[in-house]
């Protein structure tokens, strides 16, 4: 292991422990208003200062990493599940199940991400939920993919074969022959998933479409600083910063995990 | 090889299908009675009765079965009648085609951009790795892929417009205010196309059929912007069905945010006022360009390198 | 043209690898330079041409018709590569461009070295396919629609393209059958014969030494350790390396050489089979002198 992938994992494990633990460091309750403070500069009391509404702006920040990180893994989550059964299902059984599949693979590629979310937010309404199920709905397709790769090729080898042969049943065969070797790429594009997720949902929450009000989230944050743009850069920096900062680290971990696997460059988007 | 072309064409016909099938029922179980919100829309909410609507909904055929209503549409919709708009009674089609070519107009000046930068630079950063142009691509490429357009935007608009006052901020007079919406576009798009053309030419570089060529007498310009450039492009092209979505949404945007009078802007008006006939328009045409450019990029991706093939 | 190597060292990353190399090829000689794997034949060729890896520090002269190559500038030696020294590598398929029609990959190499239109380019490249026995038909395909004996010869083609003086073929058509091998022998003593250009090669098959050249030597750990007529060298070899080499293949029976194969970063001042070499004295503790075309004491 390598002195720059060490750094990796000291990195990307210090932006989890940030995001989870990070609330529990806030000087102030994020959703607490305060109108006779608004835009105030930073403080003792407002390390950060705060924002529009009075909030505590490094407050607002660390609960949102905790929104964020949570969202992003149910929506990584998600669209594995779904992903790998459908690539497991079209790769293992061929046929008219794999054709069907196929399709519906390539229907929802040729649909942006936020397309889906804007659709699904304006016939469910608004919710965090019904981003993070948008955004899962437009990240399954690439695993899919993946997924169904290696399973048709893996399922014609020797001893596969060998160990239907002997009996073994589709869910033992699954589990400890097909699914290990798609195991590094899929592990690659999770962590990649992690970070567009991170990306996609502070797009969202800029939009409107994601969290609702008061849910700090860094992209609503953003959203709400453009009225102070010209007084109150930091209102801007700062959210915008943490995105950055931790889309970057998941980048350059999944950059340097992909590396370490040798894979291909189509795990990464 | 016609024969290729043409099972192309049909399959992207039948993906476009898909995704018009697949918006429709997106709509369809949307909470909420269309015929009112027509209603709603024509005699104001004051003006409603119970009346109206069914009159509404007798007029607009809202009372056939679902699935009828989207043959109907698919019907009217393959001669390019995609209806009236709710919010304001303008044919659907004339106002995205309206649309569309400022849409047009922002993605393909941001493409451009991007393609001028990130190829010179992934090609020249797999050449000298390790040298200080490829390390400062390589930040810059981290850095662009990890800024999302939200920030990206904002941040020029901070500089370019409110500091430095050097470009409008929003609407669309004239070129310079194409600037900042194109700028942000390109950013990211850039910054990933780089960062899979650096990859991919690093992998080519080390293959023997490069040494073969430097044997061959031929000089280094040519191994790099020829040679070794087109094998390279290959995983690059085939990702780029996947940037273009990338950029479709990022025109959304950006044309949210700097006011630009665009398809996307119309699609998030459309969507937070529910009006459904002009989102059906979007996506269809959305779709349809999407299949179509992830067609083009698959018959691009076989020419760079032939070793691909199609299933 | 003729080519001499005088007392070459090649250095790589601080390991002499390749120490005191003398060696000459007249105008249309074919010569065989043999030995085991990792004895340093690629890297000879490849100091010839002067395509070594980074790090790497040659000493010594390299001859061709008078011009020392390892004085030419980059630029200078660019000319000469693929012009006036072609190369064939091991296995065919690494030495094709995979995005690249065959045809147009002759065609290439021809306009680069000689300035002609594209379509008399595209007429030398179908008179090359012929010549190595690829159809004509094959000129639009691709490297990976042609089986490895057709890549083979598509690759002996380009190497023809710049019309050479000097074709070094580096274990060229060893990744292939026993079948397939004679043949590629067969195409290379007849297209050498044919343009008069000198043949270095470089294997470690007796046979197609044997078959193609009428003067060789043997390598090992990087030195040259004899050179002799072709049938001397197999028939009668004299230096004990050379020698036991011989034996260890032939029909009457494997022996192989005890020992391992050298170190190179660890190699010692004297004679380099010194620790394998059943003859060994004292007097090898000193790196031996050329006697007679034989690097040993005895």
């Amino acid at each position: 292991m390598t002195t720059s992938e060490r750094f990796c994992i000291v990195a990307v494990a210090g932006i989890v422990v940030l995001a989870l633990f990070g609330p529990l460091f806030a000087p102030n309750d994020p959703a607490a208003v305060s109108v006779e403070n608004r835009l105030a500069p930073p403080s003792m009391r407002y390390p950060l200062g705060t924002d529009g509404l009075g909030r505590c702006v490094l407050s607002r920040m660390l609960h949102a990493g905790r929104v964020t990180i949570f969202a992003a893994l149910a929506v990584t989550a998600t669209g594995l599940a779904v992903g790998t059964s459908a690539g497991l299902a079209g790769g293992y059984w061929g046929g008219r199940t794999d054709a069907i599949l196929n399709y519906v693979v390539n229907v929802f590629l040729s649909f942006p991400a936020l397309l889906l979310a804007l659709v699904f937010v304006s016939v469910l309404g608004p919710g965090l939920h019904h981003g993070i199920a948008a955004l899962a709905a437009a990240s399954w397709m690439r695993y899919a993919r993946v997924v169904r790769g290696v399973v048709r090729t893996t399922r014609q080898l020797t001893y596969v074969q060998a160990a239907l042969a002997m009996g073994a049943g589709p869910f033992h065969i699954i589990r400890f022959h097909l699914l290990p070797p798609a195991a590094p790429a899929l592990w690659v594009m999770a962590v990649f998933g992690v970070a567009n997720a991170i990306l996609a949902l502070a797009v969202l929450s800029f939009l409107g479409l994601g969290v609702v009000p008061p849910t700090p989230e860094w992209g609503a944050m953003i959203e709400a600083s453009r009225p102070f743009l010209r007084t109150h850069p930091g209102l801007l920096l700062w959210p915008a910063g943490a995105l950055i900062g931790f889309a970057a680290t998941l980048h350059w971990a999944g950059e340097t995990l992909r590396r370490r696997e040798r894979l291909g460059l189509e795990v990464e988007r | 090889m016609w024969f290729q072309l043409i099972r192309h064409a049909a399959l992207a016909v039948f993906t476009a299908l898909g995704v018009a099938t697949l918006s429709f029922m997106a709509l369809a179980v949307a909470p909420g009675d269309p015929a009112e919100a027509l209603a709603i829309a024509r005699y104001g909410t004051a003006g409603i009765t119970q009346q109206r609507i069914e009159q509404v909904r007798e007029e607009n055929g809202l009372n056939a079965p679902r699935s009828v209503q989207f043959v109907r549409w698919l019907g009217r919709a393959a001669t390019g009648d995609l209806g009236r708009g709710m919010v304001r009674s303008v044919p659907v089609s004339e106002e995205i085609s309206h649309r569309l070519l400022k849409t047009a107009q922002i993605a393909a000046t941001a493409i451009t951009l991007s393609l001028l930068i990130a190829i010179p630079c992934g090609i020249l950063s797999a050449a000298r790795p390790g040298r200080w142009l490829d390390r400062a691509c390589s930040i810059a490429g981290l850095l662009g892929a990890a800024t999302p357009g939200i920030c990206t935007a904002l941040l020029l608009t901070l500089v370019f417009g409110l500091w430095l006052g050097w470009l409008p901020v929003a609407g669309s007079h004239g070129a310079s205010s194409l600037v900042l919406p194109v700028l942000t576009l390109a950013a990211a798009n850039a910054a990933w196309t780089m960062k899979m053309l650096r990859a991919s030419m690093i992998e080519v570089l080390e293959q023997p059929f490069i040494r073969a060529a430097y044997a061959r007498g031929f000089p280094e310009k040519t191994i790099l912007f020829r040679l070794a450039l087109k094998p390279a492009l290959a995983p690059v092209v085939n990702i780029a069905g996947a940037q273009f979505l990338l950029l479709l949404e990022g025109s959304v945007l950006v044309e949210a945010i700097f006011a630009w009078p665009g398809v996307g802007r119309l699609l998030v008006e459309s969507a937070l006022a529910r009006d459904y006939p002009m989102i059906l328009g979007c996506t269809l045409v959305f779709g349809l360009a999407c299949v179509l450019v992830n067609s083009g990029t698959d018959v691009l991706a076989a020419y760079l390198d032939p070793r691909q093939v199609q299933e | 043209m003729a080519l001499k190597i005088e007392g070459l060292s090649v250095q790589v990353g601080g390991v002499p690898i390749l120490k005191d190399i003398d060696l000459a090829i007249a105008e249309g000689e074919h010569f065989a330079v043999l030995g085991e794997s990792g004895a340093g034949k690629s890297l000879l060729a490849l100091s010839i041409i002067r395509l070594l890896p980074a790090g790497s520090r040659p000493e010594g002269r390299i001859l061709l018709d008078g011009t020392d190559l390892n004085a030419l500038t980059q630029q200078e030696m660019r000319k000469l590569r693929g012009r006036t020294i072609g190369m064939v590598f091991e296995q065919p398929w690494s030495s094709l461009n995979p995005a690249f029609s065959c045809g147009s990959q002759i065609a290439g190499v021809v306009r680069l070295h000689h300035a002609v239109s594209p379509a008399a380019a595209r007429a030398r490249a179908r008179h090359l396919l012929r010549l190595t026995g690829v159809p004509v038909e094959r000129y639009t395909a691709f490297p990976h629609q042609l089986s490895g004996g057709m890549q083979q010869r598509v690759a002996i083609a380009i190497a023809l393209a710049g019309d050479p003086k000097l074709i070094i073929a580096d274990e060229a058509g060893t990744a292939l059958d026993q079948e397939r091998q004679d043949r590629i022998a067969a195409l290379l003593q007849s297209v050498v014969s044919e343009t008069n250009a000198a043949l270095l090669l470089i294997t470690h098959q007796f046979r197609l030494a044997r078959a193609l050249c009428s003067r060789g030597a043997v390598m090992y750990a990087g030195q040259i350790v004899e050179t002799a007529q072709m049938e001397m060298l197999l028939d009668r070899p004299r230096h004990p390396y050379a020698r036991m080499l011989v034996d260890a293949v032939s029909p009457s029976g494997f022996r192989p050489i005890p020992g391992a194969a050298p170190e190179f970063a660890s190699m010692s001042g004297g004679c380099r089979f010194q620790p394998r070499c059943p003859f060994a004295e004292e007097q090898c503790a000193k790196p031996p002198a050329w006697t007679g075309d034989v690097r040993c004491w005895k």
